[in-house]
């Protein structure tokens, strides 16, 4: 059995995306350091970015994401290893239902792909749950994966994050497209969660 | 604290601007419109049904009974107050509830769309996609010239990955509304993900006209980029037309990259690179 | 640009000037009748008169009217995104992860995972 671990940078930004919109299916891609091949032990992601909440099923400006995504991580020497959803319907959290070409992709370049399904409801948030569902998607099907590893300083953050509005900082693909001078790799909100670890 | 006046100032424009700012409408209410009901002057009742709709977004309900309430001093027969309290019963998971009000609704009066759109959100509540999908239809039948329900429509079928049957909806929005640039954005995008030559060609001509109608539509512009350079990976493009697409491919990188020059965020610019294979 | 204090006056002095105009033509031509002349031109004087009012009038209406509407029947549209024009609140379901359901359907959640 894989052991994942998520970096609390990763964790955080994810659940604030769910967050910022509560009322929409949102997605975005999360970043591993080493090639998680199927014999590894242990895949850590350490950074996500958060794509779309307009319109999670339509490609051409996935695509677009993607490639920059994907310049910008291996420059930094990680690789797209994952696709998360938080779906719109909280009833809706089955893997099938969400699945996506972007996670098809990245299965291809990969091997196989972690689909995490986000179900952070706000109160979940303030009473510390975790809330994630992770399933390795190989060749069309999915299988969960049981070990999770998030420490508690990202629980913690995310409870001190929903109170102070802290996903107002986060920032999207899709803002990015509304205003360009939003920056999606969110160094500024990456800076706020190192400091308060 | 900010003033009763200028909290006002905000309410009106996110009504202007139609945006579901839930929290924020909620937090306006408890700093000072909570204890200032009766000095509203004439908003008084269209901030009423707004914060009763935001409460119940954010599961607030007593601030959405006590909205209701003061509603139904002032309109005891209205249905457009009925239909917030079907949502009240909604929100509370009480959907049994809410279907009674709405159904009492359209039987007094089978014209009043709100209602049946109602029915048709609670079916999507339950995560019944198809079968909401079949009532809108239904209620396209009747109200043909309502344009949110072609949208939601539109939305639905993207979400069951339908895009043939998406595109034909955003066509019907694009006759009721030839200048807007989003709509033509959108449909290139349903068009370019469904795929195949054909598709993509025309997603082209309408990333075209989009951009075309609003030259600040940045989404427009990566989408003539990646269309293009489709057409230029394909096989069957011929000589003469693959000059032009280079051409335009080429104009569009550099227009991009104008774009981003002009914002100076440096990491994002870096990953630019990775548009020019 | 809202209207100030000062080109609502500028377009008060444009009529008054106007109808002064007006009032000086009307004096004129009853000076000709009745000293049996006949009438050929205005004088020179209330004629550039009427002229500098109608352009000072001009000016004030331009600047006391508001702001132009661009020609483009798309301008409106330009600075809308998706974020407002897909919001639709008749369509409103609230089972999201703010709602109550959430709630119910987090504390199931949990037990599956932990």
């Amino acid at each position: 059995m894989t052991n994942i671990k998520f970096s609390e940078r990763a964790y955080c930004k994810m659940v604030l995306h769910a967050a910022k919109y509560p009322h929409c299916s949102v997605n975005g891609v999360l970043l591993a350091k080493t090639p998680p091949l199927n014999n590894n032990k242990e895949v850590e992601f350490v950074d996500v970015i958060p794509l779309f909440h307009v319109c999670i099923n339509l490609t051409p400006m996935a695509e677009i994401a993607l490639m920059q995504i994907d310049a910008y991580a291996s420059k930094r020497g990680l690789i797209i290893a994952g696709y998360y959803v938080a779906p719109e319907n909280i009833r809706d959290d089955s893997f099938d239902r969400w699945y996506n070409r972007i996670a098809d992709k990245i299965a291809v370049n990969c091997s196989s792909a972690y689909v995490v399904i986000v179900n952070s409801t706000e109160t979940g948030i303030q009473n510390g749950r975790r809330m994630l569902r992770v399933a390795q998607y190989t060749d069309g099907s999915y299988r969960q994966c049981e070990d999770l590893c998030i420490s508690d300083d990202a629980i913690n953050i995310c409870i001190n994050g929903t109170n102070e509005a802290l996903y107002n900082k986060l920032v999207d693909f899709d803002n990015h497209l509304d205003d360009i001078g939003l920056d999606w790799t969110n160094s500024s909100l990456n800076e706020d969660i190192q400091a308060s670890l | 604290m900010s003033s009763l006046k200028e909290n006002m100032e905000k309410l009106k424009l996110y009504r202007e601007h139609n945006i579901r700012y839930s929290r924020e409408i909620t937090q306006v209410w408890n700093e000072t419109i909570s204890s200032n009901i009766d000095n509203l002057g004439k908003e008084k009742h269209i901030i009423l049904e707004q914060v009763c709709i935001a409460a119940i977004d954010c599961y607030q309900l007593k601030i959405a009974e006590k909205c209701i309430h003061e509603l139904y001093k002032e309109f005891p027969n209205s249905s457009r107050i009925r239909i917030l309290e079907s949502m009240y019963h909604e929100a509370d998971e009480n959907f049994n509830r809410a279907l009674q009000i709405l159904n009492d609704i359209v039987k007094k009066d089978i014209t009043n769309s709100a209602a049946r759109k109602r029915k048709i959100a609670i079916c999507k509540a339950l995560g019944r996609n198809t079968e909401a999908i079949k009532e809108l239809v239904e209620y396209l039948k009747i109200f043909m010239a309502d344009v949110e329900a072609w949208q939601e429509l539109s939305e639905l079928y993207i979400s069951e990955h339908e895009y043939s049957k998406a595109a034909f909806c955003v066509e019907e929005l694009i006759l009721h509304n030839p200048h807007n640039h989003l709509l033509h954005q959108r449909y290139a995008d349903i068009r370019y993900s469904q795929g195949g030559m054909e598709n993509i060609e025309l997603a082209r001509t309408y990333y075209n006209q989009s951009y075309k109608l609003n030259p600040k539509n940045i989404r427009a512009l990566y989408g003539s980029y990646l269309t293009t350079t489709a057409l230029l990976n394909s096989q069957k493009v011929s000589g003469k037309k693959k000059d032009a697409a280079v051409k335009v491919v080429d104009w569009c990188l550099k227009e991009i990259k104008k774009r981003y020059s002009e914002v100076k965020v440096s990491e994002i610019e870096e990953s630019l690179s990775a548009l020019e294979i | 640009m809202p209207a100030t204090f000062i080109h609502r006056s500028i377009l008060t002095v444009g009529f008054l000037s106007l109808f002064h105009a007006a009032y000086s033509a009307a004096q004129h031509r009853s000076y000709l009748r009745l000293n049996d002349l006949d009438f050929t031109h205005l004088p020179l004087d209330i004629f550039i008169q009427t002229l500098i009012s109608l352009f000072i009038i001009m000016y004030g209406v331009l600047q006391v009217a508001g702001d132009f509407k661009e020609i483009k029947a798309s301008a409106d549209l330009e600075d809308r995104t998706w974020e407002t024009y897909r919001n639709i609140p008749s369509f409103y379901t609230f089972s999201h992860r703010g709602g109550k359901c959430s709630q119910l359907a987090s504390k199931s959640g949990l037990e599956e995972i932990e």
